[in-house]
């Protein structure tokens, strides 16, 4: 390659696509610096009604759940002992370190004196509430997810003695990380059980915790494959030989998962429905709206995931794989905003600011090139040969 | 939406209901597994 071109490939460009990341990053900074220095209340639309806006709906239950992919797949390979999968472990872990790290981002824009976020650990603890658990299981696993993708980045600055010692680790961390995601998952639902009166019966049962936590291996398997579909349209060259070779067995492997766990999934409505017996509720707009959503975006996609995975037609598996994200968005907007609060006027209801939208593409946007940062460089979608044999 | 008199009936009732769902998710889940891995062999 000659001088002239190689400085023609590394001069930077005015593309459509950097221009309209540049101007997101421009208008998430100006909001941002809106946020903390005049307060909450010059940014959202939150009031005493809907303290939980767009930031919780949005960036933290959709976030959470969405880096779900980290420990599953994680579960996948090293307690069940699916080897086949190892290649996905990396993305998938990445994805959900770079999804925590961004939910707690959030929470400090969303909590009123973010400085005192880790008051709960040092100052003042709640132990009985479902908020201390989320809180402490999200700062455990986050450290967890670190620890868990630090070889890729101790293999990229030639740390290897480190490198073998956090590998070693690797079992406890993924068992460590299956027991605090359990744990979270089903709390975030389980913040909601405090509210039966505010919440449409619908959506409210007792169930909710164990909903959230099937739904999050739902959107973890969704996302990896999701996720594997993109990076092969878009760092396809800096993908290994095994990782574009198995990367459809694995589409079909977690549609075959994700189509048994929204079947179960679906269940587990059908049965909160027949206990608090909300039969009536159905025959209603709102009855129309969660008709949508389960049929729409759950058991649509179990069944789709099924025949694709039975049929090995993985581009139907990838195209699903979006409703299934798409699916739990709804879900969990429909937990935490339409549902609740349905019973007041709508002149009273939440709608959120477009600063409030700024912000979540602001972080969103973050996540994504911070990923592109770090596959870049790092040996996350392909395995040094050093390395590659462990 | 169903009338009960007592909490009695409700419980009667929405259990019964739901030891019937439980019944048809054992059946269908059985079913998905075998349509998932049927043609596994091939």
């Amino acid at each position: 390659m000659s001088q002239e071109t190689k400085a023609a490939g590394t001069r930077f460009q005015f593309t459509p696509g950097r221009l309209l990341v540049g101007g997101i990053l421009l208008l998430g900074l100006v909001v941002t610096f809106l946020r903390f220095t005049k307060g909450l209340g010059a940014v959202t639309n939150l009031d005493h009604n809907t303290p939980w806006g767009l930031w919780i709906s949005f960036d933290l239950l959709c976030g959470v759940a969405l880096a779900a992919g980290g420990f599953v797949t994680s579960a996948a390979v090293y307690i069940f002992g699916l080897k086949k999968y190892h290649f996905a472990v990396r993305p998938a872990v990445l994805t959900g370190f770079l999804g925590y790290a961004l939910v707690v981002l959030a929470l400090t824009y969303d909590v009123g004196i973010p400085w005192r976020l880790p008051y709960p650990f040092i100052v003042q603890p709640g132990p009985t509430s479902f908020l201390f658990e989320v809180g402490l299981c999200v700062a455990l696993y986050l450290t967890v997810l670190f620890l868990e993708i630090s070889p890729a980045g101790l293999e990229w600055l030639g740390k290897s003695r480190l490198r073998n010692i956090v590998v070693k680790m690797t079992l406890a961390l993924t068992v460590f990380g299956v027991i605090l995601s359990t744990l979270h998952q089903s709390s975030l639902g389980g913040l909601y059980l405090i509210a039966p009166s505010k919440m449409h019966p619908l959506w409210y049962s007792s169930y909710l915790p164990l909903g959230f936590f099937v739904s999050s291996i739902v959107a973890g398997l969704s996302m990896v494959i999701f996720e594997g579909a993109l990076s092969y349209r878009f760092l396809r060259h800096k993908m290994d030989e095994e990782h574009i070779r198995n990367k459809d067995d694995l589409a079909i492997g977690f549609a075959k998962a994700a189509s048994f766990v929204l079947a179960g999934y679906l269940f587990i409505q059908l049965v909160g429905l027949a206990v608090g017996n909300d039969w009536a509720y159905l025959n209603s707009g709102y009855g129309a709206w969660y008709i949508l959503e389960m049929g729409g975006f759950v058991a649509l996609p179990c069944f789709l995931f099924a025949l694709g995975a039975r049929e090995k037609n993985v581009r139907l598996i990838r195209w699903t794989a979006v409703l299934g994200v798409l699916g739990i968005v709804l879900n969990r907007f429909n937990v935490s905003l339409v549902a609740f609060n349905w019973h007041l006027p709508l002149s009273e209801r939440y709608f959120p600011s477009w600063m409030e939208f700024a912000i979540s593409i602001f972080l969103v946007t973050l996540g994504v090139l911070a990923y592109t940062f770090v596959v870049t460089r790092m040996p996350v979608l392909y395995e040094y040969p050093e390395y590659s044999e462990e | 939406m169903e009338d009960f008199s007592t909490f009695h009936e409700f419980m009667s009732f929405t259990k019964g209901l739901t030891y019937v769902l439980m019944g048809v998710m054992l059946v269908v889940l059985g079913g998905l597994w075998s349509f998932l891995n049927s043609r596994d062999d091939d």
